[in-house]
């Protein structure tokens, strides 16, 4: 195994940690939300769980959009240089 | 491992880096210092991708910077060979010089010598880390950039600085090291015509008597204004040398000749020797001739000629001398003088075929050779004269050398060499080492523009 397919193995990883550590982040912002608790604090809390966990989750899925986005744009701009001026 | 293997690596390196910040970010600990981590980790992540999509985009860079600045790496190799050669051969001319201060008068000589050879030696060294650097530079700078990459693009900010140092030093010292030449010939003025000049002719040649013999174990006397300036023992075979190894001759001299032969002093043809001679050349021959004498045997037997009369049917064979003297005056008798070591016996004397007694009107010593003069007195206005001798071994006059070292030249060539040796180790190590520097500050502030720690003391 090279170790670029290490790092891809170990990225895939990652990504599937990620998206349950995502619905885990989303379960336990919803428990404190809804908890019969009145605390406005904890309730808050919950709140800004659930949407950190939203916001991570769409950059999650737009992660390799936008590599390949990135790549397409530097490859576009990567053309051949124009000659130096000649004095 | 290819470029394109690396860059394989670092863009799954930065992948990792983005999904490791989004983790981070979407963990359910409300902690604000973890979300804001976990942020840097995807900005890290998106900007190292530009920059692995941007190295064809920095490697054209770099040849469009190079282009625009004129940077020539075969000049710059061009330019160091040609030092290196330049301090090769002021290297030999100060070994040279060191070497013919082996006299004991002159230590005091040597060790501004030692001085100038330590100055060389590391201006040598500085000159030959430029070249290994400038062939790393030359042929590595672009696994340099892919290092600086992987480093780069490492999670969590673990090798952030140094990657973005690679980087940027690379690319600096691949547009920069090239216009070393340019940046160090402006600063040095004074030393645009570097090279010792050692202005020490050499004079050498064969001390000839009247019959076109060579005269070996003579002493030949040189004199200034009347002063004796040296003393020089020619050698077995006849032959004088003055400079090559053995005198530093001063840059103009005139010094009139006189050749010692056992207690004897004659003058020679021509009777001076001058800086003249071999001018404009370095090394030249000039023999000297002795009309006076006649050496048989190697200078085992000599013949002072009388003043007033000339030598015709000269021969040499081998342990016999024969010749007619022939008188160009009235006198009635000449005088006719054989001087001898030691070593040589005179077996008989014949003037006009008829035996001389030679008898020894003294003996003496000179410069450890005992000398025998015998004097027969030739009657008639042509005598036919034959000497049979035999020789048994060559003898040597221990005679204590005194060589000729011009000091006031000597040291005006030393400070010469100082000043040389400074001018070196100014343009060749203190101007390399300062535009090193300069690149090296220039790199790490690129370096900060990549991201990276930039300058650990602040300038502004």
């Amino acid at each position: 195994m090279s170790i670029a397919d290490f790092v891809r193995d170990l990225t895939v990883q990652v990504v599937t940690i990620s998206w349950f550590i995502f619905l885990l982040a989303w379960f336990v912002g919803w428990a404190l939300k809804g908890s019969p608790v009145p605390f406005y604090r904890l309730k808050r809390t919950g709140q800004s769980l659930i949407e950190d966990a939203v916001i991570a989750a769409f950059w999650l899925a737009l992660g390799s959009s936008i590599f390949s986005l990135i790549s397409y744009i530097t490859s576009n701009v990567a053309q051949p240089m124009p000659p130096p001026p000649q004095p | 491992m290819g470029n394109d293997d690396l860059l394989l690596i670092a863009f799954n390196l930065a992948l990792l880096t983005y999904n490791l910040g989004i983790v981070l970010y979407s963990l359910p600990i409300p902690l604000r210092s973890i979300k804001k981590w976990g942020i840097s980790l995807v900005i890290d992540g998106i900007s190292t991708s530009i920059l692995i999509s941007c190295f064809t985009l920095i490697l054209s860079l770099i040849t469009f910077l190079q282009g625009l600045l004129g940077a020539d790496w075969g000049n710059y190799f061009t330019w160091i060979g040609g030092r290196i050669t330049l301090i090769f051969s002021s290297f030999s001319v100060l070994t040279y010089i060191s070497s013919l201060l082996k006299y004991p008068y002159t230590p005091f000589l040597l060790s501004p010598i030692n001085v100038v050879l330590g100055y060389l030696s590391t201006t040598l060294s500085a000159l030959r880390l430029l070249m290994f650097l400038g062939s790393f530079i030359l042929n590595y700078y672009k696994y340099l950039i892919l290092l600086g990459i992987i480093l780069y693009s490492l999670p969590m900010r673990v090798g952030k600085n140094a990657g973005a140092y690679l980087i940027a030093m690379s690319l600096v010292l691949y547009v920069g090291l090239p216009l070393m030449p340019a940046f160090v010939e402006g600063f040095q003025t004074s030393v645009s015509g570097m090279g010792v000049g050692l202005e020490n002719p050499e004079i050498s040649g064969y001390v000839i008597d009247i019959s076109g013999g060579l005269v070996p174990y003579a002493v030949l006397n040189l004199y200034e204004n009347g002063e004796l300036k040296g003393a020089i023992l020619v050698s077995d075979s006849g032959k004088y040398n003055l400079g090559s190894g053995y005198d530093l001759l001063p840059k103009k001299f005139n010094y009139s000749v006189e050749l010692e032969l056992y207690g004897f002093s004659f003058i020679t043809v021509p009777n001076t020797i001058s800086s003249e001679v071999c001018s404009p050349a370095q090394s030249c021959a000039l023999n000297l001739t002795v009309p006076g004498i006649i050496t048989a045997a190697y200078g085992k037997l000599l013949i002072l000629m009388p003043n007033n009369a000339v030598v015709s049917n000269f021969e040499l064979r081998d342990g016999e001398v024969s010749l007619t003297l022939i008188s160009d005056s009235n006198h009635s008798e000449l005088r006719l003088i054989s001087v001898y070591p030691e070593s040589t016996n005179i077996r008989s004397l014949t003037v006009n075929d008829e035996d001389v007694s030679c008898y020894v009107s003294s003996r003496f010593n000179w410069y450890g050779v005992q000398v025998s003069i015998c004097e027969v007195l030739v009657s008639g206005t042509a005598a036919r004269v034959k000497v049979i001798y035999e020789s048994l071994y060559n003898v040597r006059p221990t005679i204590n050398e005194r060589r000729i070292i011009a000091v006031d030249d000597m040291s005006a060539m030393l400070m010469n060499a100082i000043s040389l040796g400074i001018a070196f180790i100014f343009s060749l190590v203190f101007l390399p080492s300062l535009y090193m520097t300069l690149l090296l500050s220039m790199s790490a502030s690129v370096a900060k523009f990549l991201g990276g720690r930039g300058l650990p003391i602040k300038i502004s």
